[in-house]
């Protein structure tokens, strides 16, 4: 079954199904800052010559919170979700959500990328949507 | 920027409820008549009009202004979310020490009771995956790790905005008994550690300012107190490795420091000489950071200042004694000239029951969109008879 982001730019789908995605980004060529999502200029140079690159998503946990409305119309099916900044290894800070699976997040606790089904479109697409998960659960 | 020789001449507004029954319209001629009348002056006086809110039509200032015969005159539309009552005021007031008029109005008003579109309320997409408590709430994350805050620093204090709020009539909410900490903890969980109480309510309402040059307001008024505007300084977000770049959506606290620096230099006056302070607290864990953003107290010392009462009626530097974002109400456009109202009447001796004593320096702060925050700083000039 085909795999949709649930918007574009954002998230590298990967090729096989167990993969985990990776996260669209630009790196300045000049002073070599990195930025998810991408971006046209340099915000710390102001360099207007970005290449295309993707991270890996490991990281950390910054903060966090447990959201207890909804995130956007067409999640409305999930009640709670958690909310974080994460410290990415080999990128900047970003934001995202975390896993429903999470449990009791901790700050400063080791996080990886994956991809969560949200629903199935009226095309048969799978419409997903990326969160952090605790490092090493493979659920 | 420094801000020569302008004071505020008159101000108004209305009560922030849930106004479903007025239209925009209604609510914002009321507070443009009420001002005029504060000031007693001609409308002709008026050079230049100031309009704004977040949510509002195009041209509904000038069909605003019209509604008050103010007609002829140019009118410029302010939006800068959270921020715009006071952004609209800096206009105003450049509008006067620029030389361009004498006399000029700034008019903020909204209806938020519509629903906000989209998730964040502010544009659809990415930008907007989170909406503003959670943004909010993520600084009380951090804070609660490096600073060992609890939920019951954050009741607390929203308990002094919500029990200050008994003694304003225009406030949002009006509890009919003394609010109390595990109240707060008790309502409805939003995004973790921020319950319902700790929020702003957002409902409606109107507020608008006159502001002159100096001189013109001694001819109107002679020997009376007037209310100075010091210096204003709006800053947007800057660029930070350690904060997640994107906007609008919440930036950073220390933006608040770097308005702060920059309005304290130009007025030439720091935190010490303020008497009484307004700020954002549209969570109330923002109005800790801000005691520490501002320079009311040294950075990781906000809960002791809370804790000791320095910022309640009657402490050393009162902080949103009218109720603040969380009690007197968040329209979002006509916040700002709230605050500015509150700060005439303080200024003036005219506050009642929350009248802060031997006041003259007030400072207001709000950050709007999260990615902008302006501080601007006001002091009287003459006694008070």
């Amino acid at each position: 079954m085909a795999r949709v982001a649930i918007e574009p730019g954002i998230v590298v789908l990967p090729e096989r199904d167990d993969a985990a995605p990776r996260l669209l980004a630009s790196r300045c060529d000049e002073c070599g800052a990195v930025f998810h999502p991408p971006r046209p200029v340099c915000l710390a140079c102001h360099g207007r010559t970005l290449s295309e690159t993707s991270l890996a998503g490991n990281g950390s946990l910054h903060a966090c919170t447990r959201v207890q409305m909804p995130l956007r119309p067409s999640m409305r099916t999930q009640r709670e979700y958690w909310v974080a900044h994460v410290d990415l290894d080999d990128g900047p800070r970003v934001q995202g959500i975390l896993s429903p699976d999470i449990g009791e997040p901790r700050i400063g606790m080791r996080l990886s990328l994956a991809l969560e089904t949200l629903r199935i479109d009226d095309k048969g697409g799978e419409i997903v949507v990326h969160h952090f998960r605790a490092a090493g659960d493979r659920s | 920027m420094k801000v020569d020789n302008v004071v505020v001449l008159g101000t108004a507004m209305t009560r922030f409820a849930d106004h479903r029954q007025k239209t925009l319209l209604e609510l914002a001629t009321e507070a443009g008549i009420a001002v005029l009348a504060d000031a007693n002056i001609d409308l002709r006086a008026v050079g230049e009009g100031y309009v704004g809110s977040m949510l509002a039509p195009p041209m509904l200032g000038v069909r605003i202004m019209k509604q008050l015969g103010l007609t002829g005159l140019p009118v410029v539309t302010v939006e800068a979310a959270s921020a715009t009552g006071l952004v609209a005021l800096r206009e105003a007031a450049f509008a006067v020490g620029s030389g361009r008029c004498e006399i000029a109005l700034a008019l903020t008003y909204e209806h938020a009771m519509r629903p906000l579109p989209g998730s964040g309320g502010i544009t659809p997409g990415y930008e907007s995956l989170m909406a503003s408590p959670a943004s909010f709430a993520l600084w009380a994350s951090r804070r609660m790790h490096e600073r060992g805050t609890h939920p019951e620093h954050l009741a607390a204090l929203a308990v002094k905005n919500w029990n200050a709020a008994r003694k304003n009539a225009l406030a949002y909410h009006q509890a009919d008994h003394e609010v109390t900490v595990e109240e707060v903890l008790g309502s409805p969980g939003v995004a973790s550690p921020l319950t319902q109480m700790m929020g702003a309510p957002m409902g409606g309402g109107a507020a608008a300012v006159l502001v002159a040059r100096d001189y013109v307001a001694r001819r109107l008024r002679p020997g009376e107190p007037l209310v100075r505007i010091l210096s204003t300084a709006l800053v947007t977000e800057s660029y930070d490795p350690n904060w997640i770049a994107l906007g609008p959506s919440v930036g950073p606290p220390h933006m608040t420091a770097a308005a702060a620096r920059r309005a304290y230099e130009t007025a030439g006056v720091g935190p010490d000489d303020l008497d009484v302070a307004y700020v954002h607290d549209s969570w109330i864990n923002e109005e800790l950071e801000y005691y520490e953003q501002l320079g009311l107290c040294a950075v990781g010392e906000a809960e002791k200042l809370a804790a000791e009462g320095t910022t309640a009626l009657g402490g050393r530097i009162p902080v949103n004694v009218d109720g603040g974002l969380v009690a007197r109400g968040h329209p979002i456009g006509p916040t700002g000239l709230a605050q500015v109202h509150e700060i005439a009447l303080q200024l003036c001796g005219r506050a009642g029951k929350r009248q802060v004593e031997g006041v003259t320096t007030a400072l207001a702060q709000l950050v709007g969109g999260g990615s902008s925050a302006i501080v601007t700083l006001f002091q009287r000039d003459g006694r008070l008879s």
